[in-house]
């Protein structure tokens, strides 16, 4: 495979620590932004991309490359942080409390920055979709990865991928409607 | 063309960076509800980059390295206890049953009055180790703590170091003693 980030992996499959290093570097922040957008909550976001390492560590005796080094971090990360929501969520439930309201903390950390009702708002919005409608946009508007890797990370058809960036989409221009500029002509935009 | 799949294609295109298709286009000259949808969805692409990349905060990297030692220390225990020799016969472990058992009871009953303690001070050794993880990379920091050791060593009396090379567990035991009782008084 053409990717010198498996080459690195292989490496420190066979034993070498200082190429784990290297990978740690090169993803520890996309890894931190990613998290923080499934997740909404910096710290959480940070113990998670942590975790995601760890896993990483630990995966390096089983480790086959079959895609791309960032695909298989990505999986990694998403299914990390699809549990611990998961499991957030099911704590909530358990004490009667409302999911939307509870399972995001990004609301304290928009608090803190100028523009932050917008960024309130969007992060309210964005922790109101469901997971893997999250996921599959954040993976491909934030990440900027192509509908079939995007697909590839969490386990499902490019099709199935495309329908829910859609309706994340969709969603999310319902609940911020009061922030969308007036409707413009959209084909002088194309 | 339905609105649906004109809408489906517009995001579809959108990601994929490619023109809409020729059908699309021309429906979309004519369709109000399709020209609202895409028009919020341009004007939604500005409000996703309100939330901006999060960087990793200091000591990220120190409190990771710290975990990912933890796990190969924990790895090298676990291997070191898979490949170590068991000479368990088939009814040994009747004879290890009731003493485990015993001894798993009046453990419980210690580590549970123990464990809230424990707990508690882990909590605050985390959060001493946080605060303390913001300064220690400072350079200035670094060089006191380098000053700091050398001066200690230079204050020390030979005998004193020698007894706390002899005597490590004893010298240990007498600071402790201190702390909690620094007057002396009985
Ligand atoms: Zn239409």
């Amino acid at each position: 495979m053409d990717d010198p980030d498996v080459a690195f992996m292989l490496d420190f499959a066979r034993g070498n620590d200082e190429a784990f290093v290297t990978l740690y570097r090169s993803y520890r922040d996309r890894m931190v932004s990613y998290c923080m957008r499934l997740l909404g909550d910096r710290a959480q976001a940070e113990e998670a991309a942590q975790d995601v390492f760890l896993k990483l560590y630990g995966a390096r005796a089983s480790y086959q490359p079959q895609s791309r080094f960032s695909t298989y971090l990505y999986r990694i990360a998403t299914h990390h942080c699809f549990n611990l929501r998961a499991r957030v969520e099911r704590k909530l439930v358990a004490r009667g409390l409302p999911i939307e309201e509870h399972a995001s903390g990004a609301r304290d950390a928009a608090d803190a920055v100028a523009n932050d009702e917008l960024r309130a708002a969007l992060s309210e919005a964005l922790s109101s979709l469901p997971a893997n409608q999250r996921a599959a946009l954040v993976l491909v508007h934030h990440e900027g990865l192509s509908y079939r890797e995007a697909a590839g990370v969490i386990d499902v058809s490019e099709s199935a991928l495309k329908s829910l960036v859609h309706r994340a989409r969709e969603t999310l221009t319902g609940r911020l409607a009061t922030w969308l500029p007036a409707s413009a002509e959209v084909k002088h935009a194309l | 063309m339905r609105c649906e799949d004109v809408k489906a294609a517009f995001v579809a295109a959108h990601y994929a960076k490619s023109e809409l298709d020729v059908k699309a286009q021309a429906h979309l000259a004519v369709c109000v509800s399709c020209n609202e949808f895409c028009g919020a969805q341009l004007g939604l692409d500005s409000l996703l980059a309100a939330a901006p990349d999060a960087t990793p905060r200091p000591g990220f990297d120190t409190r990771f390295f710290a975990r990912l030692e933890g796990v190969k220390k924990d790895t090298k225990h676990a291997e070191r206890a898979g490949v170590a020799p068991r000479r368990v016969t088939r009814w040994s472990w009747l004879a290890l049953a009731l003493p485990l058992t015993a001894a798993a009871a009046v453990s419980l009953v210690v580590w549970q009055r123990h464990s809230a303690q424990l707990v508690e001070q882990a909590r605050q050794d985390e959060a001493i180790a946080r605060d303390l993880e913001l300064v220690e990379n400072l350079p200035v920091v670094q060089q006191l703590d380098e000053v700091e050791a050398y001066e200690v060593l230079a204050e020390a009396n030979v005998d004193d170091l020698d007894r706390a090379m002899r005597a490590p567990d004893d010298t240990h035991d007498a600071r402790d003693t201190n702390a909690v009782n620094p007057a002396g008084a009985p």
